[in-house]
């Protein structure tokens, strides 16, 4: 264990040691933070720019002379890049490298297995061990060598990319915002002589038009547009819901139909939020009626009308309010859902129908009698097994619409299969029938394999004696047989033959040699 | 020239002696494997590591590289009571753990007695491992971290040192019983072997075809094993360094910050703390073996594979793509820093 003075000599000398990589560290994160400073300062410019440019731009469309002129902007600019360039730098300035940060670093410069990290954390310890006393002495060792090494850090190369994007943006910005200054003249110095300029060239219409507007006299059309706004959204709340879609479509084609697309720009917006007269009467004829029907082109438009004339004109014509039938009274959230279907078919066939309703009873009355009117016919009731309530018209059975219809049988549990409840084919074909021919065997016409015959041989003969042995080998299987056979003659018994020649190896139960003149070898 | 502070004051000469008994003692174990097991000098010396380091080994290998081999070779240079479990899927946990053996006395009637199962050993061999059920698997559990056995109302200490080399096959997975991930994590290595190179084939054809056996003598003790031990738990670990072993084994763990994108979407659980225990402790036993008296982070990253790649469960997703864990324990190193800051 060190002792206390050891321990702080022992964290000078590290400290010493240390310092010239320290420093090199310290420079090294200057350049860093001064590379940062410079991309931040111009990016911190370029945001002040745009916000510049954003805010010209809000007062040039509220038509309003922008407070802030140029002297200012450009002191804002140069504000905005210092303080980024403080803000990056001073913290840099004040922030010396650490020692233990050192010596890592240090260690990664020289692969020297953290030995000078690993010192530095063991002696900053207060009680050590022999193995942490060896290793603090081996980093100190470690150190002694290398600490003129510079630690590994590497610097972010400068930005320069972003640094120009961020000078690009902001000279855009500002080339933009100057753009609009010269044309709106919304700068307070400028704005007086830059006006009539920008009024002869018709820019400023909408601020014109709108004090125009002020100027003008209030007509009665203005008395009668807070009934008309009154009313807007009763009318709208009862065509919106059952509406279909294509004609909500036209409906708010209507209403905003009329205007032009050099109308449409913002400022005409904004004036239209306090609409003149002929834009409530527009409202009032934007309705599903006219894409069908349509309005006769030399109709004047009713300008005045109130609040209530609009919305019994909204329902008149609107198709939902005719119904099925056409030219019904029920409201349109009442109606059905085949009625809806019916409703966009009975637009284009309303008129058709009357005529053929009026045709008709002409000619019955012409035939001299009331006849069933054909018209009034059902179709049959649909029995198809499949999904009722679809689209398209109705279920032709009683009493219109059916629910989906129930059948039995596996076809209702899969919905939308079609699956016959028959088989084809035959019925019940039963077993398979086979035919079999009964023919004679009859040899079959080519050569025919003749029986050979067998040797002749007298009935007493045995098969055995076919086979001759040759003289040269009589000797021997005789020889052989009676060696084979010997044990017979030998038996206690005495039930062998006697006559046969002793054999002093079958006593031993040896195999006998065979001689070369074919008898056996003593 | 003055001699500089460290020198007066730091006294290093027992340091120096115990890491120089250390080094000793492991050659000489080495040497004595390498008479009979041929080549795989990195594998030798992870397994004397984890021998050392009081750990477990996990060695897999296809069949005919010499696991068994080196296991009983290694038994044989210790003079330690070694016990070989061949594990099949009939072997229940009574079978290695032991069980109550009704004995008749001497002055007549019965007793139930504990008999001792082959675990009750210092150096335990368990082939095949994963032919066993997980059930007799499960029975090492308490023996590899522990130390210990229990049966019935009785706990038996096993004697130190305690060693457990098992060896699996990965080739023969039917009939199998992969281990659990509980006892996977008691491991601390695994290893694979390898095929060896064209050289020590010919040293092993010629030390296993000849007339000469070579004989393995025992060159250490258990009390030896033991004081190698301590050695390796006195060596000294930086903040920064343990640091580093922390956020590597936090890089395996998928969600954690410091884990990379491959192992966020291959893996789904990472290395436990055991992991950064086994890195500390393999980490001791390079620094000795390299001459140093501090874990270094390079030490930490040679280790990382045996010691992290048992404890990395693959996702589906990293199943179904065959990520290896081994690039996943790499993407994790490459995805951590040294320093602290």
């Amino acid at each position: 264990m060190t002792e206390p003075a050891d321990h702080a000599t022992i964290l000078r000398e590290f400290e010493e040691l240390l310092d010239p990589a320290r420093a090199h560290l310290y420079r090294t994160a200057l350049r860093e933070a001064v590379h940062t400073a410079i991309t931040r300062a111009m990016m911190a410019s370029a945001c002040l720019a745009a916000a510049y440019c954003a805010i010209r731009l809000a007062y040039r469309i509220a038509a309003t002379p922008t407070p802030m002129g140029w002297k200012p902007y450009v002191g804002m600019l140069a504000a905005a890049a210092l303080v980024a360039v403080a803000a990056t730098l001073i913290p840099a300035v004040r922030r010396r490298p650490e020692l233990g940060e050192t010596a890592e670093r240090l260690d990664l410069a020289c692969n020297d297995h953290n030995r000078v990290a690993t010192a530095l954390c063991l002696a900053r310890q207060e009680r050590t061990t022999p193995f942490a006393r060896a290793a603090i002495r081996d980093g100190l060792t470690c150190l002694h060598m290398i600490k003129d090494t510079p630690p590994r850090r590497r610097l972010r190369p400068f930005d320069a990319g972003r640094t120009f994007r961020a000078i690009a943006l902001c000279v855009a910005f500002t080339a933009v915002a100057f753009l609009m200054g010269d044309a709106t003249g919304s700068v307070a110095a400028d704005g007086a002589r830059d006006r009539p300029a920008a009024a002869a060239a018709g820019v400023l219409r909408p601020a014109q038009d709108r004090s125009d507007r002020r100027s003008e006299p209030s007509g009665p059309a203005d008395r009668s547009r807070p009934a008309a706004v009154a009313a807007r959204p009763s009318s709208h709340g009862q065509s919106a819901g059952p509406l279909p879609a294509g004609v909500r479509n036209e409906a708010a084609t209507g209403r905003a139909g009329g205007r032009t697309g050099a109308e449409a720009s913002p400022s005409r917006q904004s004036a239209s939020a306090r609409s003149d007269p002929t834009d409530a009467s527009a409202m009032a004829h934007a309705t599903p009626q006219d894409p069908t029907k349509g309005s006769p082109p030399g109709r004047p438009r009713e300008s005045h009308v109130t609040g209530g004339q609009k919305q019994e004109q909204a329902e008149e014509s609107s198709p939902v309010g005719q119904g099925a039938a056409g030219g019904g009274t029920m409201s349109a959230v009442r109606h059905t859902w085949s009625q809806r279907e019916q409703a966009v078919e009975g637009i284009r066939q309303d008129d058709q129908s009357d005529e053929q309703t009026e045709n008709e009873s002409e000619s019955n009355t012409q035939r001299g009698g009331v006849q069933p009117s054909l018209k009034d016919r059902n179709e049959a009731p649909n029995r198809d097994l499949g999904i009722s309530g679809e689209e398209g018209p109705p279920g032709a059975g009683r009493g219109g619409p059916t629910p989906p219809k129930k059948a039995r049988g596996t076809a209702s549990l899969v919905l939308g299969v079609p699956i016959p409840d028959f088989v084809k084919g035959r019925v019940g074909p039963g077993l398979t029938k086979i035919n079999q021919e009964r023919v004679e065997p009859s040899p079959m016409p080519g050569d025919v394999a003749k029986p050979a015959d067998a040797a002749v041989r007298s009935s007493g003969e045995s098969p055995g004696r076919r086979f001759e042995i040759p003289a040269a080998f009589a000797s021997i299987v005789r020889g052989y047989l009676i060696a084979l056979h010997s044990s017979d003659r030998n038996a206690p018994d005495g039930s062998g033959p006697t006559d046969a020649v002793p054999n002093a190896s079958s006593q031993t139960g040896e195999t006998p040699a065979i001689g070369k003149e074919g008898g056996l070898q003593p | 020239m003055n001699r500089p502070a460290s020198e007066r004051t730091l006294d290093t000469r027992e340091a120096a002696q115990q890491a120089a008994r250390f080094r000793e003692v492991f050659d000489r174990l080495k040497k004595e494997i390498h008479k009979v097991f041929v080549g795989h000098d990195d594998l030798v010396e992870s397994v004397l590591a984890v021998l050392l380091s009081d750990g477990h080994v996990l060695l897999e290998g296809v069949p005919g590289l010499g696991k068994t081999l080196l296991a009983r070779t290694l038994a044989g240079a210790l003079q330690l009571q070694f016990s070989r479990i061949q594990f099949t899927p009939d072997l229940m946990p009574a079978d290695i753990v032991g069980t109550m053996v009704l004995h008749e006395k001497e002055g007549g009637g019965h007793e139930l007695r504990f008999s001792e199962g082959p675990l009750v050993a210092n150096f335990i061999l368990a082939d095949e491992i994963n032919r066993a059920t997980p059930k007799t698997q499960s029975a090492l559990l308490e023996a590899m971290q522990e130390r210990q056995i229990s049966v019935s109302r009785r706990t038996l200490r096993l004697p130190e040192p305690f060693i457990v080399i098992a060896t699996q096959n990965p080739i023969e997975q039917e009939g199998t019983y992969p281990l659990p991930e509980a006892q996977l994590d008691r491991f601390l290595v695994k290893l694979l072997v390898g095929y060896p190179t064209e050289r020590d084939y010919h040293d092993i054809l010629e030390r296993t075809t000849g007339t000469a056996t070579p004989t393995i003598e025992p060159v250490s003790s258990g009390e030896e094993i033991l004081a190698m031990r301590r050695i390796v738990r006195s060596v000294a670990v930086s903040e920064q360094v343990s640091g580093y072993a922390i956020r590597l084994v936090m890089a395996t763990q998928p969600g954690s910050p410091h884990a990379p994108a491959a192992v966020n979407n291959a893996v789904a659980l990472g290395s436990s703390p055991r992991g950064a225990q086994g890195l500390l402790l393999m980490g001791k036993v390079r620094a000795l073996l390299g001459g140093r008296y501090a874990v270094s982070c390079q030490d930490i990253r040679d280790v990382a594979l045996p010691v992290l790649r048992h404890r990395i469960l693959l996702s589906f997703e990293g199943q179904s793509e065959r990520v290896n864990p081994d690039d996943l324990v790499r993407a994790a190193i490459g995805s951590v820093s040294e320093l602290t800051g």
